[in-house]
């Protein structure tokens, strides 16, 4: 793709080499102002046909399915459920580490790609992290709701009380709520924050009335002032700093509800750097499932080009390679360890009863990514919306493997008894689906899906060294801006 | 206590009070208005003066809340539930609100009565214990525990019914009158096989007033044993006198007791029963069992033969003809190789322990194993005084049979009759026997019953019957001793009557009928009966009478003894019964209609906890199977495959797991009668032999799952409905136990069984260990080295050694390490508590279940939840099939072990680890607690505790009741259970769980905290008698803790088989638990994993003859492991 070779600068003085030029992050040379119109377009104009026909049976999927569901399931009981006295987390534990996997490829985008100077994360971080979010909020209804008496969760809380009691702060699941909580949080002031100069451009370019009043109020005063900006940067800065470690602990805590267990297939140390790059790889994926057709629907293939989704590929091509690295250690150290329960715990999950579960997480996780390593794969988006979504698939089922295989066959084979989801739990976990659709429909309506302010940046108008042809003499002849053409 | 009132001073009349916060708000200047705005912009409104209140942020708020709450939001909906206690008028001398009281009672058994104690709670029985100053005491199987249940059952009949109609007593008080008037009546009686002193002599006046008056006994399930002792003659066992014991298909620890059972285990034991002594297995008793499927019995075992029902006949005569018998002639000889080479070791050991050496037959077997039993039994010279087979005569003598019965209605020499069997003769008597139409021809017929059952549906009269903890009644015990049984509380229905309160009325000049309370506050006239009948054993007066009703028994009151001489008619039957089995063709099936462990005959249908509490063997729960070894399942064409005892990828059975599982549904044809039931596979059971529980299938509604057509729904309340199949229909009077010729062809349909444990093998982990006496020449070695080995078994062979971080070797008081420095986990300096089960005594009855389910208000959760692996129980009763695979002798006949398993109470608990609300916590004294109020419901210590020992409510199973369908899954909107009589039975010191929380065994920690206080009280009692201040009173160790062994658990408490033993480990080598942990057989499950479990097990210990062909098979249920 970056293909052009440029002649090497005349002053330089040793052998010449072509360079490669970098791929340009915004295609055909887009203006700001193109930029501007586009992005705010999705918000201001009407909705295409397609956004209605998501959002409707999404919203009304997310209506029955959480609320219902929910609803049933705390006036009757945790019994609605197929989780039995063998298999205690079933379903909705499955569910919440799918969905908190999710979020992480939005925060790994948003924070340490920035960190790290990636520019071509501005294309995507908005909707990403704003899936983040959302995942969060499905993956939090689980763990909330599943509590046999959701009315005394804030139990968890560390409030003073009558009695005494304090919580347990040795129990992986207290640190899952702090971790969780914290995550979402901290993610959500970061979307928030860095949506502040774009909900201010909103603002700017609406007629008086609700819509300017509603902007008005989101964009807390934002002028766009040097002053301003400043303290918008540092902020942010701080915040991506502060999101990075999150990328790593939560799921990495998340793993701990597992791994600081007795119980054999979880008791594993290789559990936190797994499920992290888990998360990750599963995030990719889900980043890509959406993405993909929004820049269809949007008209955004210049912003969000090949590239970013070439990127997007290698990366789930990586994590990957390490999920399917640690299902193999895994193995390796359950029959290293010489205990027969744990070479019994992986024996069960590669050829037990759920076997299939087994067989359709590592042909979907492990080998599916694998076409990642031929070019024209990466550039068909059939291909890559197919690895996609076994991705998806493939991660959901990780999570079953480990949690529901685990727990119908543990150390006592008097207690062996395999689980069945019942319709309820899957009432839910397609209700989340619905809400998390139904949630980027409205994401999509009312917010702006593409950072404005930081696209903008990776043009090369806006280096303030762009017309300086003495410090940048790589550019041969002098580039004129977009807005120059235009001005022409 | 009522509220208390708080009285606010008045403010006096016409005066105003100001408040302020400062000499500027009290001023109210411009100056300070504007300070206000500037500083507090949001806090002026707050602060300005009266005149703005209605607008404040505190009346804003006040406004909001109230009509939220009067909206109907808020807290409306978090009011606690509304209940009314009612306080005594008048207190009733010794209740004290939420203490227990005791008393002693039994519970009347066809086999003898059941000695009991009966807890009582503000005069309401709820937990049934053995009553162990009682000669024949014998721990409680499950039926005993669970028949303190029925009492409140809802579906127990509490009306009169004529002709199965709603009735009124005062019609049926003229029946009765007319009846008593009536002397020349053609009156009948009907017993069951339950002895009772005061009936007997009532039934003798009955006799002496009605002419013609004749009587009979009947149960479903009773032999032809008298034939073989003589009429009301019965052998009763003695096991502490038996080295030897040889049973003939006699499950006399399990449905078949053949005298007090708990000293037979008690010699299972090497170390002796509190394990005082060195272990030596000299002392330990040897059991040969031959029988057809395997029972709680045959899993004992030390040597098993699997045979077809008919051949037990066989075996028998052959140990009879090896002995030198004569009546043996008549049976054929055993031409197997296989079995002589079992049976000639067999009787070389019998009688080399000639005296002490004893032959039990099953009780449903034909007269002539009877007849050969008693044979060889009397070659071996153990019948006696002082040996272990005693032939006692009762007083049931003269009675007629069902058949009599039956013989004489058709000849009109009974016309009335008045019946109350705890069978259900309608329902259960041999289907070629035609009982029900000479029923039909009865001019009048009562029906005494608890149960409005077929029989009472089909009586003229249908009598409601008072449970017997709410009657006057005396029974007779196994060896005879005269037992009280006292009424705990008044009939919960009025009209319920007992039936020595109905023979009284029959008796009675004018028939009237008193029952319960007999009118003006006098004693029901039962009352006065037993008295007399207790007046008449040589015993009256009035110490000696409450001396029985402190003590429940009158000492040296047994029965005589009989002669036990071999009948004349043995040769005769023997030889006729040789010609049925003879008949049998090899691969002919055999159909076993067995006694059900939870129903019985069918009179437990309708009791919850039976009905949940799964099968010892087969794990069943809910329902009847017909049990069928693999390989026949396989020739039947049922299975495609034979099913293995372990599948090594774990798949469990090819019919689907939990409640996924559906059984094929067969059609048994036999005796010309087919029955769609559905298989189930039973290993270690006889090839070509099929086992059908009976008692099941006696009414149907319109949610039956195989859409059977509705039928006799009222004949069982919501428990028994559509429960199993009925296969007495199968079953004829030449026929009652076994039948040959059967016919199974497969249906094609399923049926869903729900079974509590679908993994019978132990994949390799030497979970319930298991040693051998004997020295077999392999690399176990000899009896010493295997004891040595128990706790090296499976995968702890090579763990490595446990390190802590941070908590020092040998954690508790209990177990300092040499210096005695070690720093305790735990505190409490008193008690520690601890608790050992030995599987050398563990048969699986389920009679710990039970118990723990009485004493816990543990609630029932019904079949399909069940089958989902809901169930709530606190003790799991897991059952482990070892196969062999070398096993040359029989291969196909896997070791038989139990382990229950209750929460362990880890020293290092993972559960507690994990809870993130602290709901699961360590207590001083060693427990782990479980905080209900603090408990969340994460499930996460369920998850994490290696034994699944943990149990959630995922509906309110308390509240709401399980048993109609989809009532759970309706919410709020299902019917509640709430009110139903059973919630009487409840344990008022345990905690009714509500869902969401999680539940588990808690040590009975109700029952130490009563001890414990009892014990601090005795030391205010101390003081008192020494008359000196409390202060000046010395307090020790030895005054502050309670006493070793005085305490017990409820498991504990109603084992038969004293496989449990708990108590403090601080007071070391004094209690039977500090001695059980230090011997060799001690071991932690899953030692592996370093939860330092305060519940050990004890290795089970085989006692194998080395001269059998499968002695060295045998005790090596672990062995292949290492």
């Amino acid at each position: 793709m970056a293909s052009t070779t440029q002649a090497a600068p005349a002053a330089h003085t040793g052998v010449k080499l072509p360079v490669l030029e970098r791929e340009k992050l915004i295609l055909n040379g887009r203006s700001y102002h193109w930029i501007t119109e586009r992005i705010c377009g999705v918000v201001e104009n009407k909705q295409p046909l397609l956004w209605w026909l998501l959002f409707i049976p999404s919203a009304l999927i997310a209506a029955i399915g959480v609320g219902g569901g929910l609803f049933h399931l705390v006036s009757t009981g945790v019994g609605v459920w197929g989780n039995t006295n063998r298999v205690m987390w079933g379903w909705p534990i499955v569910n919440f580490v799918f969905w908190i996997g999710i979020g992480h490829a939005g925060t790994l985008i948003s924070a340490i790609l920035f960190l790290t100077r990636q520019n071509w994360r501005t294309s995507i971080n908005r909707a990403a992290e704003a899936m983040t979010i959302f995942a969060v909020m499905c993956a939090g209804i689980f763990p909330a709701f599943h509590v046999g008496r959701v009315w005394f969760a804030w139990f968890l809380a560390p409030v003073p009380n009558a009695n005494a009691i304090w919580q347990n702060f040795k129990s992986p699941l207290l640190w899952d709520v702090f971790a969780v909580s914290t995550y979402f949080t901290v993610s959500l002031i970061f979307w928030f924050l860095g949506m502040v100069p774009d909900l201010a451009t909103i603002r700017d370019r609406a007629k008086p009335g609700l819509r300017k009043i509603l902007y008005g109020i989101f964009s807390l005063g934002w002028r766009g002032g040097n002053r301003q900006w400043s303290h918008y940067e540092m902020a942010y800065l701080l915040l991506a700093a502060l999101s990075t470690p999150l990328v790593l602990s939560v799921h990495s805590v998340v793993s701990f509800d597992f791994a600081t267990s007795v119980v054999p297939g979880w008791h594993t140390t290789i559990f936190p750097p797994y499920f992290v790059a888990g998360a990750i790889f599963g995030g990719f994926a889900m980043v890509l499932t959406i993405m993909v057709p929004a820049r269809f629907v949007y008209g955004l293939q210049d912003l969000i080009t090949m590239k970013h989704i070439d990127n997007m590929a290698k990366i789930i091509l990586l994590t990957g390679t390490i999920v399917g690295y640690a299902y193999l250690m895994e193995l390796f150290v359950a029959f290293y360890s010489g205990a027969i329960y744990e070479m019994d715990a992986f024996k069960f999950r590669i050829a037990g009863p759920y076997w299939w579960a087994y067989a359709a997480m590592m042909s979907c996780n492990v080998l599916s990514p694998q076409v990642f390593w031929f070019r024209s794969c990466r550039e068909n988006l059939w291909v890559v919306m197919a690895v996609a979504m076994c991705v998806n698939v493939g991660m959901w089922f990780e999570r079953f493997v480990i949690i529901v295989t685990t727990l119908a066959r543990m150390w006592l084979p008097g207690d062996w008894k395999t689980f069945s989801p019942s319709p309820q739990d899957q009432m839910l976990f397609v209700g989340t689906i619905g809400m998390f659709l139904a949630l980027f429909m409205l994401f999509l309506r009312f917010l702006p899906c593409i950072n404005i302010a930081e696209v903008k940046w990776t043009k090369l108008e806006s280096d303030p060294h762009f017309d300086d042809k003495e410090h940048h003499p790589d550019h041969g002849a002098k580039p004129e801006a977009a807005y120059q053409k235009e001005l022409a | 206590m009522s509220k208390r009132i708080w009285q606010h001073p008045e403010v006096p009349a016409g005066e105003t009070t100001v408040s302020w916060r400062s000499a500027g708000q009290l001023e109210d200047t411009p100056a300070f208005r504007e300070w206000l705005e500037r500083e507090f912009p949001q806090g002026a409104a707050e602060m300005a003066d009266a005149s703005d209140a209605e607008t404040s942020r505190r009346s804003f708020l006040k406004l909001m809340g109230a009509s939220t709450a009067l909206a109907g939001f808020g807290m409306a909906a978090c009011r606690r539930p509304e209940s009314y206690i009612v306080p005594y008028t008048k207190a009733p001398e010794w209740v004290i609100p939420g203490k227990a009281t005791y008393y002693a009672s039994a519970m009347p058994r066809a086999h003898g009565a059941t000695p009991l104690v009966v807890t009582t709670f503000e005069g309401r029985p709820t937990k049934l214990a053995p009553n162990n100053l009682h000669p024949d005491a014998s721990g409680t199987d499950s039926f005993a525990q669970a028949s303190v249940l029925d009492l409140y059952s809802p579906s127990r009949s509490r009306k009169f019914l004529n002709k199965g109609k709603a009735a009124k007593r005062a019609e049926f008080e003229t029946t009765l009158a007319a009846l008593a008037a009536d002397k020349s009546a053609k009156i009948a009686f009907l017993f069951g096989a339950d002895d009772s002193p005061t009936r007997n002599r009532l039934a003798t006046e009955l006799a002496s007033k009605f002419s013609s008056a004749r009587f009979y006994q009947y149960e479903a399930l009773t032999g032809e044993s008298a034939r073989a002792y003589g009429d009301g003659a019965k052998p009763v066992a003695d096991f502490s006198k038996a080295d030897r014991i040889l049973s003939l298909d006699c499950d006399f620890a399990g449905v078949d007791p053949q005298g007090t059972v708990t000293p037979f285990f008690d010699r299972r034991k090497p170390e002796g029963k509190d394990y005082n002594h060195q272990p030596d297995e000299s002392k330990m008793n040897r059991l040969y069992v031959v029988e057809s499927a395997y029972s709680l019995t045959g899993g004992m075992a030390d040597h098993r033969l699997r045979v077809a029902p008919s051949q037990v006949l066989h075996v028998a005569g052959q140990i009879a003809r090896e002995l030198g018998i004569s009546q043996a002639k008549g049976v054929d000889v055993v031409t197997d190789e296989k079995m002589l080479s079992w049976i000639k070791p067999l009787t070389a050991d019998l009688k080399a322990s000639a005296g002490k050496s004893l032959v039990l037959a099953g009780s449903r077997q034909p007269a002539a194993v009877h007849h050969l039993a008693l044979a060889i039994n009397a070659a071996l010279g153990s019948i006696g005084d002082g040996k272990p087979l005693a032939i006692v005569q009762t007083e049931a003598t003269g009675l007629g049979s069902l058949a009599k019965l039956k013989a004489d209605i058709d000849s009109g020499a009974v016309e009335t009759l008045v019946m109350h069997t705890p069978s259900n003769p309608l329902y259960d008597a041999p289907a070629d026997l035609g009982f029900p139409d000479a029923f039909a021809k009865l001019k009048t017929s009562i029906h005494l019953g608890e149960r409005t059952d077929a029989t009472a549906h089909a009586a003229t009269w249908h009598v409601p019957a008072a449970h017997y903890l709410e009657s006057w009644s005396d029974a007779r015990s196994a060896r005879g001793a005269y037992t009280i049984i006292q009424p705990m509380i008044l009939p919960l229905y009025p009209d319920c009557v007992s039936e020595i309160e109905l023979l009284l009325a029959l008796l009675s000049d004018n028939g009237r009928l008193l029952n319960g309370e007999g009118g003006n506050g006098a004693p029901s006239p039962a009352y006065g009966a037993v008295r007399k009948t207790f007046a008449a054993l040589g015993a009256d007066g009035e110490a000696a009478w409450k001396t029985l009703l402190r003590e429940g028994f009158l000492p040296g009151s047994e029965y005589p003894l009989a002669a036990g001489t071999i009948a004349a008619t043995a040769e005769a039957d023997i030889a006729a019964a040789n010609i049925v089995a003879g008949m049998v063709g090899k691969g002919t099936l055999q159909v076993v209609f067995a006694t059900d462990a939870s129903v019985f005959d069918g009179r437990w249908i309708d009791n919850a906890w039976l009905q949940e509490a799964p099968d010892p063997i087969s794990k069943l729960t809910w329902d009847n199977a017909a049990l069928i070894a693999p390989k026949t399942a396989k020739e039947l064409g049922i299975y495609d495959e034979i099913i293995a005892l372990e599948n090594p990828r774990a798949l469990g059975s090819p019919d689907g797991e939990g409640e996924n599982r559906k059984s094929p549904l067969i059609e048994v044809t036999v005796n010309g009668r087919s029955l769609e039931i559905p298989a189930l596979v039973s290993f270690g059971q006889a090839e070509n032999t099929i086992i059908i529980p009976l008692g099941y299938g006696q009414g149907f509604d319109k949610e039956d799952e195989l859409r059977r057509s509705p039928a006799n729904q009222s004949h069982v309340g919501l428990v028994g409905v559509n429960r199993g199949f009925n296969a007495y229909p199968l079953r004829g009077a030449a026929t009652a136990y076994f039948a040959t010729g059967a016919t199974v062809k497969p249906t094609g349909r399923r049926y869903s069984v729900a079974l509590t444990q679908e993994h019978s093998a132990m994949y390799g982990r030497a979970l319930a260990r298991e040693v051998s006496t004997i020295d077999s020449h392999d690399e176990k070695g000899g009896f010493r080295q295997q004891l040595a080995n128990v706790s090296k078994q499976g995968n702890d062979s090579h763990a490595p050694p446990n390190v802590y971080f941070y908590k020092p070797e040998g954690s508790a008081t209990w177990n300092p390490d040499k210096d005695g420095k070690a720093q305790p986990l735990i505190n409490d300096p008193l008690h520690q508590w601890a608790m050992s089960i030995d599987l050398s005594a563990c048969m699986g009855c389920n009679s710990c279940l039970v118990a723990c389910q009485a004493e816990n208000n543990i609630p029932i959760v019904g079949k399909e939840q069940l089958a989902k692996g809901r169930e709530m129980h606190w003790i799991r009763m897991d059952r482990y099939f070892a196969a062999q695979k070398d096993n040359t002798f029989d291969a196909d006949n896997p070791a038989l072990v139990p382990q229950p398993v209750a929460c362990l109470h880890c020293e290092s608990a993972p559960c507690e680890t994990v809870c993130p609300v602290n709901a699961t916590v360590h207590t001083e004294d060693g427990l782990n607690a479980m905080a209900y109020n603090r408990c969340i419901g994460t499930r996460y210590c369920a998850n994490n505790c290696p034994y699944k020992a943990r149990r959630f409510n995922f509906f309110d199973y308390n509240k709401r009741n399980p048993l109609i369908k989809h009532n759970l899954y309706r919410g709020p909107l299902g019917v509640k259970a709430v009110g139903d009589p059973d919630h009487l039975q409840k344990n008022p010191n345990v905690t009714v769980r509500m869902r969401g929380v999680m539940e588990k065994c808690t040590y009975c920690v109700q029952r130490l905290k009563d001890s414990v206080i009892r014990q601090k009280r005795g030391q205010k009692q101390e003081a008192l008698a020494a008359g000196k201040p409390s202060s000046e009173m010395e307090v020790t160790t030895r005054t502050l803790r309670v006493p070793a062994d005085s305490v017990k658990v409820a498991c504990q408490e109603a084992c038969p088989a004293g496989a449990i033993t708990f108590g403090n480990l601080l007071d070391k080598e004094n209690s039977a638990v500090g001695r059980s942990k230090r011997i060799e057989r001690n071991y932690d499950l899953l030692n592996y994993i370093g939860t330092r479990p305060r519940t050990s097990y004890l290795a089970r210990v085989k006692n194998p003859n080395p001269e059998m062909p499968d002695a060295r098979f045998i005790g090596k249920a672990t062995i292949h492991m290492v």
